[in-house]
């Protein structure tokens, strides 16, 4: 290894004393032809389910972890001519002349699933890999760990232990990097840079209403966020919020997210029956972490702007794991006055264990169970039918108000209805809007139900 | 003891050679016990049954942390399940800084089922199952051993 490089305060990460991201692409882009010549192969991995042990079991004992992992590979990888940790629970390895790479990877699975055991529980991880090598479909070293986490990606989307980089996967591959280091550009770990990119306007807010279709208002607006990438146009959520979990800067845009939901919701009109419309908040499962920063936030919002509590609607993604520490952070979000909302109902653990032990308001059906719902295919419109009603009345015995999203057409309104649900989002009233649009979709939705309500007498 | 726990887990034997060669590795993994875990306040049992290793080490848990990462990377075992890892009032080896409870041909616990299984309850269950027995054996053992000298 080259020592200088390893030696660099810059380019170590002082959790494992690892090579960090920066050394192993310094290392790669200077590698020598002659050593290029014999053969590279890059490693990449990520450990599959560190981000719910991280959840549930805390940052402290995940820090433990990625340090344990570092020592073994270490270990076990002392022929390797760079090792390196590339950012959160990814790791990176380069193996320079003729040797056997899945024999690497044999070792690479073998040892750094072997059971942890670290403050009093044992863990037991599960890797993914993605292998690129120099040749016909990478020709520059310094695109090897790209090409690598390319085929790492496509591994994670597949459900695959591993994935080698071939061309095919290069367009891909220009897309999904593309969209990671733009977001590090425009986020990398600090409040500064965040500030900059919100104050150039790339996140902005968007909301959908929910419309309460028993007393013709919008009961709230769910606030939705988007990157306006300069070059990309809008970019959804489910692009990126993922990354900016990884790359640990969900809490600095969540707390934005709160804050600017919150003032927005003040700029409102009111319904024509003079009932004030709400603002739904979706709070990621990493925001739980810092759970102490995202109270304190949420109160802030509040004290702020003055906002009146029950109309603040926090929606808690189901499929996140559910620990006391989780469920007191709850609880002190609705002693603020806030309300929760368990979202994607349906479609992750759906324990009715958690909807007792979880301080909760509303469920949200997830937009899968009412996609058939009065649709061509009688089989699946019955079966559709069937769970919706299973859920709806679940969501009555636990007294809590049901939200459907996803809803499309009057047919599914009206059986939704029946059934008793009121609370409405879809596309059957309006798709999300900037916010003057939101202001005026509130304003000429009371207009429209006056004359409704003149035509019903 | 503030702090005390015990960890126990079984692998599966990958020396290779006659049950002479495995007594001699035996020989030589206690001899490294023996020398290492006293100053590291670490006491346990290990037993050797049918083509596995049973073993018990207790004491304090950043030390068994470490212990652990050590024992696992021994390439004369591998398959390593640990069936527990908790805090525990007092030690049941105190006295042995690794006592040697057997080396039997037959495997005498019910492994099926919890190697390689995701049951956490029944690897609990299979790990105090194991303390138990041992802590049995090397009271027998040393009964024995008393008696004979
Ligand atoms: C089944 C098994 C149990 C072991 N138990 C211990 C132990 O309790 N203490 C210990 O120091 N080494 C133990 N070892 C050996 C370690 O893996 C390692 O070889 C040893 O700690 C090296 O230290 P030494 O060079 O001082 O002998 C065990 C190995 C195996 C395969």
């Amino acid at each position: 290894m080259n020592l200088d490089l390893q030696h660099s305060a810059s380019m170590t990460d002082p959790l494992t004393g690892l090579s960090n991201r920066l050394g192993v692409e310094t290392y790669l882009r200077e590698l020598p032809d002659e050593i290029t010549a014999t053969g590279v192969s890059v490693v990449t991995m990520e450990l599959a389910r560190f981000g719910k042990v991280n959840d549930s079991l805390g940052a402290d004992l995940g820090n433990k972890i990625i340090s344990t992992v570092a020592k073994r590979i270490q270990k076990v990888f002392s022929h390797a001519d760079w090792i390196a940790r590339t950012h959160g629970d990814h790791f990176c390895l380069v193996f320079t002349g003729g040797i056997d790479i899945y024999e690497q990877i044999e070792l690479l699975n073998d040892f750094t699933q072997r059971p942890l055991a670290l403050r009093g529980e044992v863990i037991v991880l599960s890797v993914r890999i993605g292998v690129s090598e120099i040749g016909p479909s990478v020709e520059s070293t310094s695109y090897l760990l790209h090409a690598a986490e390319v085929a790492l990606h496509r591994a994670k989307r597949e459900q695959m232990k591993r994935c080698f980089f071939t061309r095919n996967l290069e367009h891909e591959a220009k897309e999904a990097h593309q969209l990671e280091n733009d977001l590090r550009v425009s986020l990398v770990s600090n409040h500064v840079e965040l500030h900059k990119a919100i104050s150039n306007n790339e996140f902005k807010l968007m909301y959908q209403p929910i419309v309460d279709v028993a007393s013709d208002t919008v009961h709230a607006v769910e606030a939705l966020v988007r990157w306006n990438h300069p070059k990309r146009g809008l970019i959804s959520p489910a692009d990126f919020i993922p990354m900016a979990e990884q790359i640990q800067v969900m809490d600095v845009l969540g707390n934005w997210i709160i804050r600017r939901a919150c003032s927005d919701a003040l700029t409102l009109p009111t319904n024509s029956d003079g009932s004030h419309v709400g603002v739904s908040i979706n709070i990621s499962a990493t925001q739980f972490i810092e759970s102490e920063i995202l109270v304190s936030t949420v109160k802030q919002a509040l004290e702020e702007t003055n906002i009146e509590p029950q109309l603040v609607k926090l929606e808690i993604t189901e499929s996140a794991a559910f620990g006391s520490e989780k469920i007191r952070t709850i609880d002190a979000l609705r002693k603020l006055g806030c309300k929760t909302a368990l979202d994607d109902f349906g479609t992750g653990y759906s324990s009715l264990t958690q909807l007792n032990t979880i301080p909760l308001d509303y469920i949200k059906l997830d937009r899968s169970f009412i996609a058939a719902l009065g649709g061509e295919d009688q089989l699946k419109d019955q079966r559709s039918d069937r769970i919706t009603r299973a859920v709806l009345s679940i969501a009555q015995t636990f007294n809590l108000l049901p939200v459907v999203e996803g809803v499309e057409t009057s047919t599914q309104c009206k059986r939704l209805r029946d059934y008793g649900a009121t609370l409405i989002q879809g596309y059957l009233f309006s798709k999300p809007l900037e916010l003057d649009e939101t202001r005026k979709f509130i304003e000429n939705f009371g207009k429209k139900a006056q004359v409704k309500g003149v035509e019903h007498a | 003891m503030p702090n005390l726990y015990n960890l126990a887990y079984i692998s599966k034997n990958t020396i290779k050679g006659d049950s002479e060669k495995v007594r001699e590795e035996i020989k030589s993994i206690l001899a490294s016990a023996h020398k290492n875990n006293p100053d590291m306040g670490v006491t346990g049992a290990l037993l050797y049954s049918g083509g596995y290793f049973c073993q018990v080490i207790e004491g304090p848990e950043d030390v068994l942390e470490e212990l652990y990462e050590t024992i696992q990377m021994d390439d004369r075992h591998g398959e390593v399940t640990v069936l527990h890892f908790e805090p525990i009032e007092e030690r049941g080896f105190s006295e042995w800084a690794m006592a040697l409870a057997g080396i039997e041909d037959d495997m005498r616990f019910d492994l099926d089922g919890v190697l390689g299984s995701k049951d956490e309850l029944k690897m609990k269950e299979t790990g105090k199952d194991l303390v138990a027995v041992l802590e049995k054996m090397v009271k027998q053992h040393q009964s024995v051993l008393s008696g004979s000298a």
